[in-house]
């Protein structure tokens, strides 16, 4: 039955999959064009002290920052939407599975790619920015992504709740909750700002509890 | 079971998102400004004076005798401070305490050192720039290396991304053969060509021994300055002047600042205690400023709800202190009520300037907060599951918010 689930949730997924790796290979592209742009026209040195003194980096990098977001939102939207309509998730349901599972490898499944897209970009920019600076700023700038693949998670889970609730006051409450913790993961203004990044992690950790009771409730069909 | 995991996770996150927001705009609708006066010390009178604004653009101009005096007089008593103006307006006495008034006289004779919060231990990438010390030109140049100094110096070419290894191995030999004894822990220097000359670095070495490194000529120069490992060095702050009394400042664990001078490195401490330790100088929250006249020197430690002002002699000896107060920022009735309604406080503000999310629990305010909610809670709902009760108990009116919307489903 599981492995049913989960080739179901791959169906719904497979184009969004192909889509997203190939967005992530541009994205990567891009910061190379961009490093490589900044470098020619401010010339080596200058691009360093700007690199080092003004953050430029992350700006370089903006699709590295914006993509798992978008990512998780699409997945969650295209995993849990034709769910959802005309209250189709009844009939899974009534599937013999017990709702944790279903929901449980549903959500971790979809996050499973969204992971391997945050690995990607992580490796990804590791080798591209070695390739012209050195250990220390791509230290620094490889810290400095770790808040926002954190707000990339919590986008998904947050997503992937609030879709499999059933009210929209719920929805509306959740939503405005979600935005507050996924802001919570982009205060940064220069590189590798965040302390106490176990929080931030422990509190996205936790994220994926919440689905059950969005189950829950549409099962009871109450309002 | 797992449904009441799943509905306390999704109220513990909305506690969190609460304390995040709400005392904050709480503040945001009723933190009143509160104006803080600026102090000064006046040479003319021998005397502290202030000025104090009020709202609708009234000023007054005093000294803590009580005396009031009008914007040109206020000038008048501190022409170290507006000798610009007073020149302008010809009103710049020829002489004051044997010492000649001239603008240019003035400048050359004065010097300002701050430090504050976020200039102590703030996030930076670990590269440095080594200034030629004695080039041809008129200013500093700019040079077209960096280095990384940890385990090792190294100079890295940034067209090649490569170490520099010739020159990395020269400095490495100078920094040994001085004593260095790698990793360094502080690497310190004022890192810009906006500066009459370049002292280069002052590096506190894996022993705490400190360091002095310059380069002369393409070649290092690497002194031991013989300045006490002991002290407990915090943090070091260069700053290059003309007056070539000292080459930098530092601050110790236990928030003393020494100058470090010209004079073989002979350390030179600067008071940052009062008479009343409430006022004593802490680097973390407090700002300090240290301002040298040609006839006097005045320490200025701001913090919150006051500012202590010390003023020192020629020779560094204490001559008089003062200090004002205002309401500190959590005494004045915004915080006061805020600290009543909610229990603590969310936030990533640190004024090191790091995001650190940390929490300011409002002992014992926060109680009576508690006890609202409790109350509030059992009068709004008969049959409730005794954990939520739990969670009020814990996070007050957060919690009740919580468990209020979401409501439990059984």
């Amino acid at each position: 039955m599981l492995k049913a689930i989960l080739y179901k949730e791959w169906i719904k997924l497979r184009w969004a999959v192909i889509v997203v790796a190939a967005l992530t290979v541009l994205s990567l592209a891009y910061t190379i064009g961009m490093i490589n742009y900044y470098v020619e026209f401010q010339g080596a040195f200058s691009n360093w002290m700007y690199v080092i003194g003004k953050s430029l980096l992350l700006k370089n990098i903006v699709f590295v920052k914006f993509l798992p977001i978008l990512t998780g939102l699409a997945f969650a939207l295209i995993q849990f939407v034709p769910e959802m309509t005309n209250k189709r998730m009844r009939l899974s349901y009534h599937l013999p599975i017990s709702e944790k599972k279903l929901l449980l490898s549903s959500v971790g499944f979809g996050y499973m790619f969204l992971l391997a897209e945050i690995i990607f970009l992580f490796f990804g920019l590791w080798l591209v920015i070695s390739m012209t600076y050195p250990t220390e700023v791509v230290t620094k700038v490889l810290m400095s992504t770790i808040p926002w693949f954190l707000g990339g998670s919590a986008m998904y889970f947050m997503a992937a709740f609030i879709i499999l609730e059933p009210t929209w006051i719920y929805r509306v409450i959740y939503a405005v909750v979600a935005y507050a913790l996924i802001e919570l993961n982009f205060r940064a203004t220069t590189y590798d700002q965040y302390q106490r990044l176990w929080i931030m992690v422990l509190i996205v950790a936790i994220m994926p509890l919440t689905v059950m009771f969005a189950s829950h409730r549409f099962r009871r069909g109450t309002k | 079971m797992l449904n009441k995991l799943s509905r306390y996770t999704i109220i513990l996150l909305m506690v969190i998102v609460s304390a995040l927001y709400l005392p904050d705009f709480f503040s945001m609708l009723f933190d009143k400004k509160v104006d803080t006066p600026r102090m000064d010390y006046s040479a003319v009178i021998d005397e502290f004076v202030y000025l104090q604004y009020y709202g609708m653009g009234q000023i007054d101009y005093k000294d803590i005798k009580g005396n009031t005096y009008t914007e040109r007089e206020y000038y008048q008593l501190l022409p170290f401070m507006f000798y610009a103006n007073l020149e302008k307006w010809q009103q710049l006495p020829p002489t004051l305490k044997g010492f000649e008034m001239t603008s240019k006289n003035i400048r050359r004779n004065s010097q300002m050192l701050r430090i504050q919060p976020k200039n102590i231990d703030p996030p930076i990438v670990p590269l440095n720039i080594m200034f030629e010390a004695e080039g041809d030109y008129a200013q500093l140049m700019i040079p077209d290396d960096v280095f990384r100094l940890g385990n090792t110096i190294e100079f890295l070419d940034p067209a090649s991304n490569s170490v520099i290894e010739e020159k990395s191995q020269i400095f490495q030999e100078a920094m040994l053969a001085a004593g260095f004894t790698f990793p360094a822990k502080i690497v310190a220097a004022n890192q810009t060509n906006r500066k009459p000359f370049d002292e280069g670095y002052f590096i506190k070495d894996a022993t705490n021994k400190i360091f002095h490194l310059k380069m002369i000529k393409g070649e290092p120069v690497c002194i031991q300055t013989g300045i006490d490992p002991d002290l407990g060095i915090r943090q070091i702050f260069i700053g290059e002047n003309l007056r070539k009394e000292f080459y930098g400042w530092l601050l110790t664990d236990k928030n003393e600042i020494y100058l470090i001078t010209y004079d073989n490195y002979k350390l030179r401490q600067i008071p940052t205690t009062a008479s009343d330790p409430k006022y004593d100088y802490i680097a973390n929250d407090m700002t300090i400023r240290f301002y040298i006249y040609p006839v006097n020197k005045h320490i200025q430690i701001r913090g919150d709800g006051f500012n202590q002002m010390i003023v020192l002699d020629n020779d560094y000896k204490k001559i008089d202190e003062h200090v004002m107060t205002w309401t500190p920022y959590d005494k004045r009735p915004s915080s006061v009520v805020k600290s009543f309604i909610f229990p603590f406080e969310l936030s990533t503000y640190d004024p090191m300037q790091w995001v650190k999310i940390q929490m300011n629990i409002f002992w014992w305010h926060g109680l009576i907060g508690i006890a609202i909610s409790l109350l509030a809670l059992l009068i709004f709902s008969r049959k409730r599951p005794w954990f939520d009760y739990v969670i009020v108990l814990f996070t007050g009116v957060f919690g009740l918010i919580g468990v209020l919307l979401i409501k439990p489903e059984d």
